[in-house]
């Protein structure tokens, strides 16, 4: 019994080696993996089938910037989409869809929500896209003020729209705000800024 | 009041900037650290790509058929193009049917880790968006930036062409194209953003614009109406676009001076690599497909009259050669 065992290791490391000699080849004639290349029909079946087997997905987004009127904030959300399933975003992929964002800052905290577009990876995280190279949003937001500000009294509750832009996660945002609140000495605000993320 | 107007006109100055420089940010790549490494052909898998993507874009509009071909060229476009990352790359990038280096999140690291611009200088832009990965289709390797170049800098030399075509004769129309092309390569794809200049964009630019020619015009245009809808050929392949001139390290790229002294060493690295079987069979099989492009030929005639940098400056013979002759005693 042990010596029928020992003959198939044997023949089993002569396979392997074999094998590797053989790939070995392959590598060395035309620097391919040696695996089979699909026909036309194939390659068109596998395509297909990954670009309409869909799943929904979510991924958290983050950012941190420097902001008027919120000053120093970090927003923390989440971004749901549709994509393939066997998409890969560890390293890089597109994404696009519906996304919101909390963002308490020092003077006040910002609650968001729209839809987006962007380039990024999940690196080990799965879920998290904690680089984005590339990415557009458009958000309708609600600020609501808080502490001593010292340059001016501003409105407690405003509404508006944001936009925000990354490009290799330096993050550029700018939104237009009108006061919720009655009695404000003004009613219309910029808000603006630059940070990470998101 | 004052302030916010001020505030205002600086955040929208910074928007315009972005605006204009992300998507024209080119993304760089490195066949070199691909050597001798194993990649399965993806010539099948791409076109294939192509083919469901720009059919589907087609089924998509129940009118699709009223369209005449010039106005469904414009609305495939829409589904082979965007910003920077390019939907095909987009794809290939996240795709496990496309083999490719680096694949996985391991091999990604160390690519970022070693590849041509890695050791430039701290901070250099270059190194801000990610490398593109070497894959193979045709038996020609290059980086997936040349597919997005050829979806994206494609359609704008496709849409420069159809504004001249009547006022320009072919050779008027072929140089106007390359000049376009340099400008761009010049300006914000290449020597402005990273500081490098490369012919192999150039020639995959002009195969996108063929790509996009070939839509419409010629003896058997891929797109064709049956029954009142638009078809996509069957007969587009990537093997009539794909030649070795896509593969930077048979065609190499010009490096300003400053990343130039980061980058030298590394591609040194290979000099030992350059007699190995591998690497000597992959360039006898380049020399036997390489062919003189237009682009090409445009090329070599703006380097004689010393409008461009000779890029042969930077071919790995020509480094390995130097190298040899600097190390004997």
């Amino acid at each position: 019994m042990s010596g029928v065992a020992l003959q198939s290791k044997f023949l089993c490391l002569c396979l392997i080696f074999c094998t590797l000699c053989a790939g070995e080849q392959a590598f060395a004639d035309s620097g391919s993996t040696g695996a089979t290349t699909p026909t036309e029909e194939q390659a068109m079946q596998r395509v297909r089938e990954e670009l309409e087997t869909l799943e929904r997905r979510w991924y958290g987004i983050a950012r941190f910037r420097y902001s008027y009127p919120q000053q120093l904030s970090a927003g923390f959300g989440a971004m749901f989409v549709v994509q393939p399933k066997d998409s890969d975003c560890s390293s890089t992929c597109m994404v696009q869809g519906w996304q919101f964002e909390i963002e308490p800052g020092r003077y006040g905290i910002q609650g968001s929500v729209g839809w987006g577009k962007l380039a990024g990876e999940t690196g080990s995280t799965e879920h998290l896209m904690y680089s984005v190279h590339l990415g557009w949003a458009v958000r309708g937001v609600v600020l609501r003020t808080y502490g001593d500000f010292r340059y001016k009294p501003l409105p407690k509750t405003l509404a508006g729209v944001e936009g925000s832009f990354t490009f290799a996660n330096l993050n550029f945002s700018l939104g237009v705000l009108h006061s919720l609140s009655s009695g404000s000495e003004t009613d219309w605000l910029i808000s603006t800024g630059i940070g990470f993320g998101f | 009041m004052n302030r916010v107007r001020t505030r205002l006109k600086v955040c929208l100055v910074a928007f315009a900037c972005l605006a204009v420089s992300a998507p024209v940010q080119a993304l760089e790549t490195d066949q070199f650290y691909a050597w001798g490494k194993p990649i399965e052909d993806s010539t099948e898998y791409l076109n294939a790509w192509v083919k469901w993507q720009v059919q589907t874009a087609l089924d998509s509009r129940s009118d699709s058929g009223s369209l005449d071909c010039e106005a469904a060229v414009y609305h495939v476009h829409k589904v082979l193009k965007d910003l920077v990352y390019q939907p095909i790359e987009g794809w290939i990038l996240s795709t496990s049917l496309v083999d490719r280096i680096p694949m996985g999140l391991e091999e990604e690291r160390e690519y970022r880790e070693q590849w041509a611009l890695s050791k430039t200088f701290p901070m250099d832009y270059a190194r801000w968006l990610p490398p593109s990965p070497t894959l193979q289709a045709n038996e020609v390797r290059f980086g997936s930036d040349k597919l997005a170049h050829f979806f994206s800098e494609g359609w704008w030399y496709y849409r420069w062409w159809l504004k001249r075509r009547d006022d320009l004769t072919q050779d008027e129309l072929e140089r106007g194209l390359f000049d376009y092309g340099s400008t761009m390569e010049w300006m914000f794809l290449g020597k402005l953003s990273t500081g490098i200049i490369s012919p192999a964009d150039l020639e995959s630019n002009y195969k996108g614009f063929i790509f996009y020619h070939r839509m419409c015009h010629g003896d058997e245009p891929l797109l064709n109406r049956q029954q009142g809808h638009w078809q996509f050929s069957e007969s587009f392949d990537f093997r009539d676009y794909i030649t070795p001139e896509w593969d930077e390290s048979w065609n190499p790229n010009h490096f300003d001076s400053v990343r130039w002294k980061g980058i030298k060493p590394t591609i040194e690295r290979y000099c030992p690599q350059l007699h190995s079987p591998w690497v000597e069979q992959q360039r006898a099989r380049y020399k036997a497909m390489d062919t003189q492009t237009v682009t090409e030929t445009l090329i070599q005639e703006e380097v004689a009259a010393g409008k461009m940098p000779d890029p042969k400056a930077f071919d790995i013979t020509t480094i390995c050669s130097n190298q040899a002759d600097s190390e004997s005693p």
